[in-house]
């Protein structure tokens, strides 16, 4: 199974080294130049120690060349060496840059569902750490593989070139040690794995308790929870003892292995050298080729170590980039106009198939009509908008705008008639201009103050330290709730679409706040198809219908005077909010 | 690296250990050149067999000793790296258990989190790498040089300089990429800015249509980081390709000198094969250093991340620990000309000003005003969670500052704006404030807060299991088990932070008629003027000044504010 998850990660991740191959060749083949002139060298300082013999005998020509030649070799690999390691950081960002776009470009066109159901820590979890984890143990782990190969390969050729019977000796002992070390990583592996475990348990509990220091506080708790910390840290501590010792066994053991294999090398020369068999130079040749051929057999063994955790990052890069995209619309034609009007038919929808929400809703809005959607919190508001923008399609039914079925257009082509302003009030980090102009990048200075204006943003903006120039924060805590719906109101300003959607578009704003910028919303509004999502019923009482949900249906539709004296679940729900 | 000391300290034990364990280990790899020395001058030359025999047996027993050292060195440098990450959580996890607000705030949750769990895990990691690899490095080197210096004084000199060599370019590689790897990290965060942005806008963009847009500034963070990365990799790449030269130059250097000694009767060819052997030792130890540099270099950074909150001293500090008892008062809480800003420097501009208002035993205060109006900072200072820049707060007739902090939010209670419970039981969350309380006192808290209809039938009632965050209750039902919480144990002043806000009316109005009953004095912090309104004083506040105080007709008639608030909500 897990070899068929290597290969399947190997095919996703080719498509985004393709692009970049070229680095990727270069890295390869520089590298196995560098390998080539480095595993030369030992053969020419056997040469070199063969030149002197004895004292007087010394053979200063032969020296000479032996050691010019080194020293070609030497600047030769290094030079290779460094190309090889700079093409392949190249490849590693890259292939990073590459998997990042894909996974952006993935969030932009998933289903909003994904987006929805998905933690945001997950999703920025992979797109940073996850793809990082990825280039690092996949990319530069198959280079040194691939060199590792080559390596042993080299040595092997040239160790059998010089003497076979020596080379025989490196060859059968030295994997002895790539045996324990395997040996190693699966004892060592259950103990990892328990490891992450409590390392998981303990986040989590730090979490909650981090986040909540507020309230514990308040309780005079604190000594306790730093009681309950200490005990999953040391937890945690424990099993990080048992799991790191095995798995830095690996190390010692690999040199035990090699001092065993250097005796071999030894013995065996030395004993050939008293036959007259092999001259001293060619040991001591000898003596660094089975260092270079145990080398890439530690290396291996610790990147399947890594390769462990690569696998699991790459998992979850590719089921993201993976994840199905909203359905195309590519081919279906485009809205041109509208006229305002929106007919839902027989809509039927639930986020899940076990959970009924939304039965039977019809209804007919003329253009510039108001239509409010109220109800207790998460009784399912926002859901009908989200089925108006086409954010979730409808299971059964249809909705039209404008007379035609919003599935049969492109999305964007009917979702520019809309102007949506939702409760938490999005804006980004950049200027206050780029903010406002966000619908409409090419708007001309003057549309843009014009828009500020009719929002009745323009006053607080002049009032900034640089005015239209200033720079939304990252957390948006330069300008305040108000002033960002109203930035938010002007982005709409600018655009003028026919019709208007405000989900919950006050409820983070106080109510004193929030009338004095209610002729902002009145502006927007005006002339316009609205829909408002609101929890207080002030806001909506002049709506030509109000549609009042529960628990996901719509339990109750008219006017706010029939429904009052209906005496239902609005009259309840009014009189909670505002009864005497 | 302040940080770290303490823990040093306390394993200093296994800190000299584990390097004398290093110390045999790397001594005795270092016979093994000196061995196949013997081996080729004597062995060879004389033709003895059993000679070579007896030393390549030296070899392997030489090779034996070294692992079992190298295991006993590798326990202690387990035990050490994973005792010092354990320690700093503990330090960590309890510093900010002691922070005040102000500290709190400065830092934030997700980078204490941040710092308490990758940031330790990058010193952990680090001081076990120092340990298992890097401490062997001047054994090595000390090592090499000596033996050289035994074999022949001369050629010592090819070590002395290829030392100092290293250090340099060590020093000029850190002092290059050092600050290039902050720089990474903050382009690497703008990448996650925007990947941030775009989760939270996801509507937004899509109703804009936006979708290419922001893919086009995405493309732009994302290549100015990987730029800025493959800039540094120019520079980065070359540690391994020049340490592989300098140690090749060496060789080149051993033997142009050996010949040299060899030919004027000073050495053997076996002195050489050792020298040469020393050399490709050192290598490789060279080698991991340069890999384990990267590796330093950013926990240096960690070090420094986790330092900040170790050593940054809570603001609140607790003049007294003992309980005062038997005081004589009036007033309950007192302000008196308080001035608070969250700079906490008296010279920078105040956000409340100069606020005076008693409240008396048995009261109700309202305090009332807009999102960022300061009702909440007013309530924060009652429990001191932080500490007011100018004036005073009198508690009980006594400066709030000369209580302990315990004894202070013992008996001043606060339900916080947003409060929550944490995962576990009912019962284990009602008892935060005293760990004995019973059953009874439990049941009678949660029915003052208008809780225990809706917790009598859950099945299971007080063992009912709340999900981290209080997932699974509603917004309406977690108000009025944070209130039932605040309860426990008999405040003499309640603290309501807009806790009733996701109440109903009649709910809310039964809860205030309770809480009326009780022996405390009532703080109530609304957006909400009817929840108010019944107040003894009412407190309204603007962008953080007093602009009315009174009760509700006085304010109606005098106080511009309180009547836009009143009415907003009224029509």
């Amino acid at each position: 199974m897990k070899k068929n998850n290597i290969k399947q990660v190997l095919s996703n991740l080719n498509k985004y080294v393709k692009p970049h191959r070229t680095a990727f060749i270069l890295s390869i083949v520089f590298d196995l130049a560098a390998i080539i002139l480095n595993m030369i060298i030992p053969v020419f300082s056997g040469y070199a120690i063969d030149a002197m013999v004895t004292t007087g005998a010394v053979e200063i020509v032969r020296l000479i060349e032996c050691l010019v030649t080194i020293g070609v070799l030497a600047v030769g690999s290094t030079i290779f060496d460094w190309l090889g390691n700079y093409n392949m950081n190249i490849l590693t960002y890259k292939t990073g840059q590459s998997l990042r776009s894909a996974i952006y470009e993935k969030l932009n066109y998933v289903p909003i569902k994904f987006i929805d159901n998905n933690s945001h820590g997950d999703i920025m979890n992979t797109m940073i750490n996850d793809v990082e984890n990825v280039t690092d143990g996949f990319l530069a782990g198959f280079k040194s593989v691939v060199c590792g190969i080559f390596q042993i390969l080299t040595v092997m050729v040239i160790m059998f070139i010089l003497k076979w019977q020596l080379a025989l000796v490196v060859i059968f002992v030295a994997p002895l040690s790539l045996v324990f070390a395997i040996l190693l990583t699966r004892k060592s592996k259950k103990l990892y794995r328990d490891r992450v475990q409590i390392q998981g348990n303990l986040s989590g509990y730090a979490e909650e308790m981090i986040t909540n220091m507020k309230i514990i506080k308040a309780f005079n708790n604190e000594t306790e929870k730093v009681g309950d910390f200490e005990e999953y840290n040391q937890k945690l501590g424990k099993s990080s003892e048992k799991a790191l010792f095995y798995s830095y066994l690996a190390h010692p053991a690999s040199r035990l292995f090699n001092g065993i294999l250097y005796a071999a090398v030894v013995g065996m020369g030395a004993y050939m050298a008293t036959q007259g068999q092999i001259k001293i130079g060619r040991i001591s040749s000898f003596l660094s080729f089975s260092e270079n051929y145990t080398a890439p057999f530690n290396d291996i063994t610790s990147i399947f170590a890594d390769l462990n955790v690569a696998i699991a990052s790459a998992d979850r890069v590719f089921s993201l980039i993976n994840e199905e995209k909203e359905i195309d619309d590519s081919a279906l034609p485009e809205m041109k106009k509208c006229n305002g009007e929106v007919s839902l038919k027989d809509v039927a929808f639930s986020y899940a198939p076990s959970f009924k929400l939304i039965e039977n809703l019809n209804l007919e809005v003329k253009n510039g009509q108001r239509i409010a959607i109220v109800g207790p919190t998460g009784c399912g508001k926002s859901t009908i908008i989200n089925l108006l923008m086409r954010f979730y399609d409808v299971n059964s039914g249809s909705i039209k705008v404008s007379g035609k079925d919003i599935r049969k257009v492109k999305r964007k082509s009917f979702r520019k008639f809309y102007g949506m302003v939702l409760q938490e009030s999005w804006l980004y980090n950049a200027s206050v201009r780029d903010n406002v102009a966000y619908g409409k990048p090419d708007a001309t200075m003057d549309e843009i103050v014009e828009a500020c204006k009719l929002a009745n943003a323009h006053a607080f903006i002049e009032k900034l330290p640089n005015g239209y120039d200033t720079i939304i924060t990252e957390r948006g805590d330069n300008i305040s709730a108000g002033q960002k719906q109203l930035l938010c109101i002007a982005r709409i300003m600018l655009l003028k679409p026919p019709m208007v959607i405000l989900d919950e578009a006050t409820s983070n704003i106080d109510t004193r706040t929030e009338m004095k910028i209610q002729e902002a919303f009145n502006v927007m509004m005006e002339g316009k198809t609205c829909f408002i999502v609101a929890h207080r019923l002030s806001t909506i009482m002049n709506a030509d219908v109000i549609l009042v949900m529960n628990k996901g249906n719509i339990v109750e539709k008219g006017k706010h005077k029939e429904l009052l004296e209906k005496k239902g679940f609005y009259y309840e729900l009014f009189n909670s909010q505002f009864g005497n | 690296m302040k940080c770290l000391k303490p823990h040093i300290k306390k394993n200093i034990g296994y800190l000299i250990f584990g390097p004398i364990m290093k110390m045999f280990e790397t001594i005795l790899e270092l016979c093994n050149p000196l061995l196949v020395a013997q081996i080729v001058d004597k062995g060879i030359s004389s033709g003895s067999l059993s000679y070579i025999l007896r030393y390549v047996m030296y070899i392997v027993v030489c090779n034996l000793l070294c692992f079992g050292f190298a295991v006993i060195g590798q326990k202690c440098s387990t035990l050490v790296s994973t005792r010092v990450g354990t320690g700093l959580r503990r330090d960590l996890f309890s510093k900010v258990a002691d922070f005040s607000h102000a500290e709190l705030d400065k830092f934030g949750t997700a980078s204490l989190i941040n710092r308490l769990t990758n940031d330790i895990f990058q010193i952990e990691n680090a001081v076990g790498a120092f340990m298992r690899l890097l401490l062997r490095l001047p054994f090595y080197l000390v090592g090499s040089f000596v033996l050289s210096l035994i074999i022949n004084p001369k050629m010592s000199l090819v070590f002395l300089v290829l030392i100092p060599v290293f250090g340099v370019v060590l020093y000029f590689y850190m002092k290059k990429t050092g600050p290039y790897y902050s720089k990474i990290r903050d382009k690497l965060d703008s990448v996650g800015k925007v990947t941030r942005e775009n989760l939270s806008g996801t509507r937004v963009i899509r109703a804009f249509n936006k979708q290419e847009a922001e893919q086009t500034r995405f493309e732009s963070v994302s290549d100015d980081y990987s730029k800025t990365c493959i800039r540094v990799s120019k520079i980065s790449s070359l540690l391994h390709p020049f340490v592989l030269l300098v140690v090749n130059f060496s060789t080149i250097a051993i033997l142009a000198l050996g010949g040299w000694q060899i030919h004027i009767g000073n050495m053997s060819q076996g002195d050489v094969i050792a020298l040469t052997d020393y050399v490709s030792i050192i290598t490789i130890s060279l080698l991991m250093l340069s890999q384990v540099i990267a590796m330093f270099v950013r926990t240096i950074a960690s070090i420094k991340r986790v330092n900040e909150v170790i050593y940054t001293e809570p603001s609140v500090k607790e003049k007294n620990t003992r309980k005062l008892t038997r005081l004589e008062y009036d007033a309950l809480m007192e302000f008196d000309n308080v001035c608070f800003n969250y700079s906490f420097d008296a010279k920078e501009k105040s956000f409340i000003k100069d606020l005076s208002f008693k409240i008396y035993p048995h009261q109700t205060i309202g305090i009332i005003g807009g999102t960022g109006s300061g009702k909440t900072t007013i309530a924060s200072l009652m429990t001191r969670f932080y500490d007011v820049t100018q004036g005073k707060i009198l508690y009980k007739g006594k400066d709030i500052k000369d209580f302990s902090l315990k004894q202070l939010r013992e008996e001043v209670s606060i339900v916080q704006q947003r409060s929550v419970l944490f995962s576990g039981s009912l019962r284990e969350n009602m008892l935060l404030r005293n760990e004995k309380a019973t059953d009874e006192e439990i049941i009678e808290a949660l029915k003052i807060s208008q809780a225990w209809p809706f917790v009598s039938e859950w099945s299971n009632t007080l063992d009912y299991q709340i999900m981290a965050g209080g997932k699974n209750v509603s917004g309406g039902q977690m108000q009025r088990l944070t209130i039932a919480r605040a309860l426990i144990n008999k405040p003499e002043l309640l603290i309501l932070d807009d806790s009733s806000s996701a109440l109903d009316f009649m709910t809310e109005k039964n809860l205030r008629n309770e809480l009326k009953k009780l022996d405390c004095a009532l703080v109530l912090i609304s957006q909400r003027a009817t929840s108010i309104q019944r107040a003894d004083l009412i407190i309204v506040l603007d962008n953080g000044d007093v602009v009315g105080m009174g009760k509700h007709k006085d304010l109606l008639e005098n106080c511009e504010i309180y009547r836009e608030i009143y009415e907003s909500q009224s029509k």
